[in-house]
């Protein structure tokens, strides 16, 4: 394994794995793979290990929550943290039902304003079995941004003895 | 004139041919005659002596030889006759050129008369005094018709009701007319001798004058002006003749001048009658759906509002009949009676149900007047009809209403109800419904191709990012300007969308019991960076009891942020947001049924009654292009419906706007 951080997109649209692929790589310290085969998808991220998943949730052949409930029954993957990515639209945290809802309201959590705080990402991961959310279109800036925040929050819950594991 | 023998002296004395010139001389002067005729035995005429004939034998030879003479020896013999059927001028030519004083008038050789010099005269002035009294009769009878002729014309100039006048080569007035007097205003004193050019402004002069009226008159009348004796101007209609003597020179003209006062005011009264029709006509169209239709009653003329209340356009009126856009609402009974009382050239009038293009139904209170030509049969039909579908919905709602209020009135015994409240909000949720109905159709539109369109914006904007950095490498930054403009109009393409696909959202709601002044502290929270930055004060006003209702929590919280949010917008310069909320029993409700009221009150720039009419309109928007998608409030309006609920506005320009939240206490949305 290199000092890069290594990630796994799945996304049937090949055209944006590339564009986000060459922008990805061309900041420092990432490395990118993807497939357009979610059918596949299990198999692929077992191959690769990557540091990260980058799932889209609206794909033709097959629903991205079935991909993540795939990786989360393997032992092998489940410990790989996942970032939806959707052009449904944004997250909101509901306070007082504690749960997500999908919210297209760009005006609302404009630039992610007011989610993944940790509460907000372990509603999230309760709720969809993933640990962040990511929606389309997004700049390589933000991409970066919320790859960072999952790492360091995956490795917190490594630390303390590998307590509450998303399901 | 009489032959000769009319007027000759007949059976001329004579003598006998050898008798003495004495004796002869003795004859003449006993009978006082001027000439004797010489005969012989047998008659025959042989000369004439005459005195002329004694005088100049008198004058040359002495009175012995006169007295020895014979008259043989100083006759004429030498006749010169006339027969008696002689014409008199001719007698007359032949006296005179001859010298004669006595003609012979002779029958073969026979003398049977004598034409005398005397004869001739007394002759000529009998036929002279003839003449003369012929012609003086003639005379007297021309004067007569003269007079007549006179008299006539002189009634004619003096009752005529133009203006005559007579001027003279100079230009002034010599005679006229009563009427010219009238006309003007003037009297002899002012009129004898005064220059015409006076009677005319400057510029109607000069006018006059250029048609060259001093040779050849005012032929086709002109139209001018003339200045009475006040000073004041007259119109009238002029022409003028000019009048010349034998020898062609112009001796003075005449004038005729018609007063055209009374024609003009008319032609005026005319031109404001037709400028009235045309108010009419403007202010019926602006007012009414107007048509006409041929005997058939096909249409076939139709106003702007009939097209734009009906939804057809023009010539897809023209040549339908009523039929075209009936609701079929009405019995076959009612148009036939409509017909029937048109067809026999009477007025109808009542309401009729139409239905519009649009499938939509429109009320017209209707008013139908047949045009009817001579034979009295009608040839067209003028329709004038005023939309009243307010006033049908609002009478339908109202009786509605009133069912519902007197099956109630049990219930609400001793309660005043406000019916006009009541009608109002029918009204309003009359209105309401329609925006929903809009609304409905382009949410289902909205989210069918939303989400097709994020994928392609995503590739976009990442190919944008690339192309960025490629040109920050290849130090080509001159271009980056170019890519800066694509990504903000993918950004402005993704900003649309996503408001489209929220508003499609707002009819997929998650229900659960909600706490409208939590949500309301939650939307507040989400502003409250925002509105300390632009020194924004937020006052609330809560009340005692719960507020709880069932819903969707995201989507009520999304109502309030938006609605702060564009208060926000309209305070650039700080100001104040207040909201209260109320418990309030709608009018007709049951007891429990309570309805929860948030008013949302700004102090901002307001907005007018124009863009308040359409201010839930889905895409329609006030901010500057590419700012706003226009569908905020749209979505706003949509999730307080799927919640039973509505919202209303009150705003007046730099007054603040209030929008005011109804929304059912615990009611269960549809």
């Amino acid at each position: 394994m290199s000092d890069k951080v290594k990630i796994a997109m799945i996304d049937d649209e090949e055209d944006l794995c590339l564009m986000v692929k060459a922008n990805l790589e061309d900041m420092e310290g990432y490395e990118m793979v993807f497939s357009c085969h979610p059918e596949d998808a299990e198999r692929f991220v077992k191959q690769e290990q990557p540091d990260v998943v980058l799932l889209d949730v609206v794909m033709p052949e097959r629903k991205g929550t079935d991909v993540v409930m795939g990786i989360r029954q393997d032992p092998d993957m489940r410990h790989i943290p996942i970032i939806m990515v959707s052009g449904k639209g944004e997250m909101v945290y509901n306070n007082t039902k504690d749960e997500f809802h999908w919210m297209p309201n760009t005006q609302l959590v404009q630039d992610r304003g007011d989610i993944p705080d940790a509460k907000g990402a372990e509603a999230l991961a309760e709720a969809y079995g993933v640990n962040d959310y990511i929606s389309k279109p997004f700049t390589t800036d933000l991409l970066v941004e919320v790859i960072q925040e999952v790492l360091k929050r995956s490795k917190k819950r490594k630390d303390p003895g590998q307590e509450e594991t998303p399901e | 004139m009489e032959a000769v023998s009319q007027y000759m002296t007949k059976n001329p004395f004579s003598i006998q041919s050898g008798s003495s010139l004495a004796d002869a001389v003795k004859l003449m002067r006993e009978k006082k005659i001027g000439a004797i005729f010489i005969n012989d035995a047998e008659g025959k005429t042989l000369g004439i002596f005459t005195e002329r004939d004694l005088l100049n034998r008198v004058s040359y030879d002495d009175v012995e030889t006169i007295r020895d003479l014979r008259i043989d020896d100083v006759m004429t013999q030498k006749l010169i006759t006339v027969t008696d059927d002689e014409k008199y001028m001719n007698v007359l030519e032949l006296m005179k050129s001859k010298n004669l004083r006595h003609l012979p008038v002779m029958e073969g050789q026979r003398v049977v008369g004598v034409v005398s010099a005397r004869d001739m005269m007394r002759l000529y002035s009998e036929h002279l005094e003839s003449e003369v009294a012929h012609k003086e009769s003639e005379l007297k009878k021309s004067m007569k018709k003269i007079q007549e002729s006179e008299e006539l014309f002189r009634g004619i100039f003096n009752n005529s009701a133009v203006a005559v006048t007579f001027a003279d080569a100079n230009e002034c007035i010599t005679a006229w007319n009563p009427y010219a007097e009238k006309l003007l205003d003037m009297d002899e004193n002012d009129l004898l001798n005064k220059p015409l050019k006076d009677l005319y402004d400057p510029e109607g002069w000069k006018h006059i004058r250029e048609c060259n009226i001093r040779h050849y008159g005012i032929k086709d009348h002109l139209e001018t002006r003339v200045i009475n004796k006040n000073g004041e101007f007259v119109d009238v209609d002029i022409s003028i003749s000019v009048v010349k003597n034998a020898e062609g020179e112009i001796t003075g003209s005449i004038g005729v001048m018609r007063d055209i006062r009374t024609r003009k005011s008319i032609a005026k009264l005319l031109e404001y009658s037709m400028k009235e029709l045309e108010d009419l006509k403007f202010g019926l169209d602006v007012h009414a759906l107007v048509a006409t239709s041929d005997k058939e009653g096909r249409m076939t003329y139709t106003n702007e509002k009939f097209c734009e209340t009906s939804g057809y356009l023009k010539n897809e009126l023209i040549g339908q009949d009523f039929r075209f856009i009936n609701a079929g609402y009405h019995s076959k009974e009612f148009f036939r009676d409509l017909w029937h009382t048109v067809q026999y050239g009477k007025i109808w009038k009542g309401e009729i149900k139409n239905k519009s293009k649009d499938g939509s139904f429109f009320w017209v209170d209707t008013t139908i007047v047949p045009f009817i030509d001579v034979e009295g049969q009608p040839y067209q039909y003028l329709t004038i009809r005023n939309d009243v579908t307010e006033r049908k919905r609002y009478e339908e709602e109202l009786e509605t209403a009133n069912k519902d209020l007197a099956t109630n009135a049990k219930m609400f015994q001793g309660m005043v109800i406000d019916r006009e409240k009541i009608n109002q909000k029918l009204r309003e949720t009359q209105k309401q419904i329609i925006q929903v109905e809009k609304m409905a159709t382009l949410g289902t539109l909205a989210a069918g191709f939303a989400h097709e369109i994020k994928n392609p914006l995503a590739i976009i904007l990442q190919g944008v990012e690339m192309v960025e950095k490629i040109f920050v490498k290849l130090e080509q930054k001159a271009y980056l300007q170019y890519v800066k403009i694509i990504r903000s109009a993918a950004e402005r393409a993704n900003s649309v969308v996503t408001s489209l696909l929220r508003y499609s959202r707002s009819s997929q709601m998650e229900e659960s019991e909600v706490n409208v002044c939590e949500v309301i502290d939650a939307a507040v929270e989400l502003i409250t960076n925002n509105v300390r930055m632009r020194g924004i004060n937020i006052v609330k006003a809560y009340p005692a009891d719960l507020c709880l209702m069932f819903g969707d929590h995201i989507m009520l919280q999304q109502v309030f942020f938006d609605l702060m949010n564009n208060s926000i917008d309209a305070m650039p310069n700080g100001g104040e947001i207040s909201l209260s909320v109320d418990l309030d029993a709608p009018p007709n409700a049951q007891q429990e049924e309570k309805n929860i009221i948030v008013k949302l009150k700004d102090s901002g720039e307001g907005i007018d009654e124009k863009t308040l009419a359409k201010i839930f309109d889905p895409f329609f928007t006030t901010k500057d292009e590419g700012k706003g998608t226009g569908l905020g409030l749209s979505t706003v309006f949509l999730i307080l419906q799927r919640h039973n609920g509505n919202i209303t506005v009150q705003s007046k320009k730099n007054a603040g706007t209030t929008f005011t939240i109804t929304l059912p206490v615990m009611g269960k949305p549809v």
